[in-house]
């Protein structure tokens, strides 16, 4: 078993220790994976609290089987598509995007300029704005692939599609993206 | 653009890998910083010296350009905010530790309602019975066989079947009048004529096909195997194919097959159907257009059909302003529903001014998210009783004590925010607080908004 596997193990047999150590190994990047496909820093903190719950409570039928990173993405994508389903799905996908960091972001100095702020902000919500035009599944992907560096072969296991589909659908992402920040004539 | 033949080597030809780290703003200005913390290439290249090859090179300046294309887009994403602390979640789990009924406590509902792919992979992470309790299972299965051998004695007496086991604390059960004693951390016996009464929410099957969820002070009585009558509160269930009904005091519903709310605690009968359909039995009118002589009149009818997404409620079918059942689930209530909730229990009318201010961003610190808790309480005298459902992110009452909000709410008789909350319904004010504070599924402050009228 790798390091992972081993805090896992500990969660399993009911150590709250080797669960804050796995929340505090995995907490971030989870919270980054839910906050990149729902743009919602509330709803990201609720469902990344959601996903731990649920691992505590799953951690009995966990089984040493593949990476520890990849099926807690695995939790944090069903449960995100859970929330979509139940809520509508534009409801969940990036119904109101980092507005508010964007705004923490113009508000915070930081010795930055404010035309550099400013122009900062822009593009957050350039680059936001393009991704709310990506359709769940290519956002899904995008956000792994570009944005988590998570392997091909790790994302058609979270996504539970096949490795070329993945990289289809990452190119497809891409290009859409490419497309809507084009700079303008 | 060519390779390196030894990434070492300052002198080698640039590849992509520093174009990369160009791109980045990843490039040390001076040679001996290196780049193997980013790993991008372990070249002692400077930033200087990458861009006096680009412009050197049209090739290379326009392999560069693609690549900072690329990268563009990632490198302009704002930072992702932080994962919440470790503490809301050991909180969580406290609270679901310390509530009796946690072990019973349902997934989401949600989950219920999911595609048939996902549904299967979400049932693969569905809490499994835990240690603690499967240990309990053993050692009172092993009680029971033991105490079976010596106590057995052939017998004419017929024992009332089992319909249920529930968990010995969290749910009294009263059997001919008189609360059985509650030992803690076992499970008992429902039989038909028992009556359950639910302090905090939980969850009991009933002949394995039939699954209620409880609500803080319902009162379930078991007539049998496939009927039950609420005698106050409300409860959800679910029924799979088979007979079943509900009876309460003001009406009864039978069962089509279905998942459905039944509420009685307005002193009618509210019933809301999540899918399939049931059969309510009460003092009924149609609405929306049926009723020949206008709204106000109330035509008795026998009975009427719900279906999914409709809502019974003051003798009127009509559209659900709310999904049925999202009271037991993980909160996340509507405005529509604190409204319906309000005006059904409390007879208040909550009127939204402006539904599209409901999301206005948090505003003003949130030290204490008891402080209108306490300001009904202490200030107004209203008996408020706490729930163990209260999470400890939702409540921000000190945001509504502030004098600024203060007066937005209540610069007039209509925006007072008078609140009655009997005890038996103190859930109603966890619906209001919920819904001022985070409407939309995010903390919020309606401001005006909304205002709360007496009617």
């Amino acid at each position: 078993m790798d390091a992972d596997q081993q805090l896992m193990a500990g969660v399993r047999a009911g150590d709250r220790g080797a669960f804050e150590a796995l929340y505090s190994r995995f907490g971030s990047p989870v919270m980054r994976f839910l906050y990149r496909l729902c743009g919602d820093r509330t709803l990201a903190e609720d469902l990344t609290q959601d996903v731990f719950l649920k691992v505590w409570r799953a951690a009995a039928g966990w089984r040493p089987v593949g990476k520890v990173s990849t099926w807690l993405f695995q939790i944090a994508k069903h449960h995100w598509w859970n929330e979509a389903a139940k809520r509508g799905r534009r409801a969940t996908v990036r119904g109101t995007p980092w507005t508010a960091a964007s705004e923490a972001e113009a508000t915070d100095d930081g010795g930055i300029p404010p035309t550099e702020r400013i122009a900062r902000v822009e593009a957050a919500r350039a680059v936001d704005a393009a991704l709310a035009t990506l359709s769940p599944k290519l956002r899904l992907v995008f956000v792994l692939v570009r944005l988590e560096g998570v392997s091909y072969a790790e994302t058609a296991e979270i996504a539970d599609i096949p490795v070329g589909t993945v990289k289809s659908r990452a190119a497809a992402a891409e290009a859409a993206l490419r497309k809507v920040l084009r700079p303008k004539p | 653009m060519t390779h390196a033949s030894d990434p070492s080597d300052p002198a080698r030809p640039i590849g992509q890998p520093d174009l990369v780290a160009r791109a980045l703003g990843a490039l040390p200005d001076d040679a001996n910083a290196g780049l193997t913390e980013a790993g991008l290439t372990k070249a002692g290249l400077t930033k200087g010296q990458v861009d006096a090859a680009l412009a050197a090179d049209p090739a290379l300046r326009k392999a560069y350009d693609a690549i900072a294309a690329h990268l563009l887009v990632y490198d302009r994403l704002p930072p992702a905010p932080p994962a919440p602390p470790f503490a809301r979640l050991a909180a969580a789990l406290d609270a679901e530790a310390a509530t009796p009924s946690a072990e019973a406590t349902p997934p989401d509902l949600h989950v219920l309602r999911l595609q048939d792919g996902t549904r299967r992979r979400s049932a693969a992470v569905k809490q499994p019975a835990p240690r603690a309790r499967r240990l309990r299972m053993v050692a009172l299965a092993a009680a029971a066989i033991l105490a079976g051998i010596l106590l057995w004695q052939p017998s004419t007496d017929d024992a009332p079947p089992r319909i249920a086991i529930v968990p010995g604390d969290g749910i009294e059960l009263v059997r001919t009048g008189e609360a059985l004693p509650a030992p803690a951390h076992a499970e008992r016996t429902v039989r038909a004529g028992d009556v359950l009464h639910c302090r905090q929410p939980a969850e009991v099957r009933l002949a394995e096909r039939i699954r209620i969820v409880l609500d803080s002070d319902a009162r379930l009585r078991v007539e049998g195997p496939a009927a039950v009558t609420l005698e106050a509160g409300r409860a959800w269930f679910e029924v799979e194919p088979g007979a079943f009904s509900v009876r309460t005091a003001h009406g009864s519903v039978e069962v089509l097959g279905t998942a459905f709310e039944v509420d009685v605690r307005a002193g009618d009968l509210v019933v809301g159907v999540a899918h399939g359909a049931v059969r309510a039995r009460a003092a009924l009118q149609r609405s929306a257009g049926e009723a020949a002589d206008g709204a106000s009149a109330r035509v008795a009818i026998r009975s009427a059909t719900i279906r999914t997404g409709e809502r019974l409620v003051a003798g009127r079918v009509g559209p659900a302003p709310f999904a049925a059942g999202e009271w037991f689930g993980r909160p996340r209530l509507r405005v529509t529903e604190a409204a319906a909730t309000l005006h059904g229990v409390l007879r208040l009318t909550l009127v939204m001014d402006n539904p599209s201010r409901v999301a206005v961003p948090l505003r003003g610190p949130s030290e204490s998210r008891h402080a209108l808790w306490l300001h009904l309480e202490d200030a107004q005298g209203l008996p408020v009783r706490e729930l163990p459902l209260l999470e400890s992110n939702l409540l921000t009452g000190a945001d509504l004590l502030q004098p600024g909000l203060r007066e937005d709410l209540a610069p007039g008789a209509k925006k007072t925010l008078t609140v009655e909350i009997p005890a038996p319904f103190g859930s109603t004010g966890t619906y209001l607080c919920r819904a001022l504070y985070r409407p939309a599924g995010r903390p919020g402050v309606l401001s005006d908004a909304l205002r709360v009228e007496v009617r």
